[in-house]
């Protein structure tokens, strides 16, 4: 029973990462849906998995990998981001950069 | 249960390819190979609890790891400026 209701928010939450996916057109935007709307998606699934396994080595693994994903995920979204700012994409439309340059083009 | 939340992550995967192939800039891609990343891993769960086989969680943890590396690098290698030094 528990299992189906969190498979049924994971469903609502690919849809909705989805369609943010194609309606965003800013960069920081869409990133907003990797960072965080797939991250709860992959959430409700481990947890729903976790309770169709009860207490068992395999609940445990997923635990695990869980907590990798959760650190992994927003950090890619954010190395993501800060190239796309190095580069030169304004956040809004018109805002000059305020930021840093990182590897060799620091060095120029 | 299983199995539609299996399809639903097939479907989500090949429109996220499909708007990957399409949009402009390369973060968008890079965006896009990294929400594909995480529904496979998502994928390789559901296979390996539907199967009850407890290797696939361990190839889903590896995946994670390379993928995480993979998308880092890349990253880096545009926030340093590209190939137009």
């Amino acid at each position: 029973m528990m299992t189906a209701i969190f498979l049924i928010i994971s469903w609502v939450f690919i849809l909705f990462g989805l369609i943010g996916f194609y309606r965003f057109e800013n960069i920081y935007m869409k990133i907003l849906i990797a960072g965080k709307i797939d991250t709860v998606a992959f959430f409700s699934i481990i947890i729903g998995m976790i309770f169709h396994q009860g207490l068992s080595p395999e609940s445990l693994k997923l635990f695990f990998i869980l907590l990798f994903f959760l650190i992994t995920n927003p950090l890619n979204s954010q190395f993501i981001g800060r190239s796309a700012l190095v580069n030169g994409i304004p956040v809004k439309e018109g805002q000059p950069i305020q930021t840093s340059p990182v590897g060799e083009k620091a060095k120029e | 249960m299983i199995t539609i939340t299996m399809y639903l992550l097939i479907i989500a995967i090949a429109a996220t390819t499909l708007k990957l192939l399409i949009s402009p800039t390369i973060w968008e891609r890079i965006l896009g190979l990294n929400l594909i990343t995480g529904k496979t891993i998502m994928l390789l769960l559901l296979m390996g609890i539907q199967r009850d086989n407890l290797f696939f969680l361990d190839i889903a943890l590896t995946f994670s790891i390379v993928g995480f590396l993979g998308i880092t690098l890349l990253t880096r290698f545009l926030a340093g400026g590209g190939r137009q030094k």
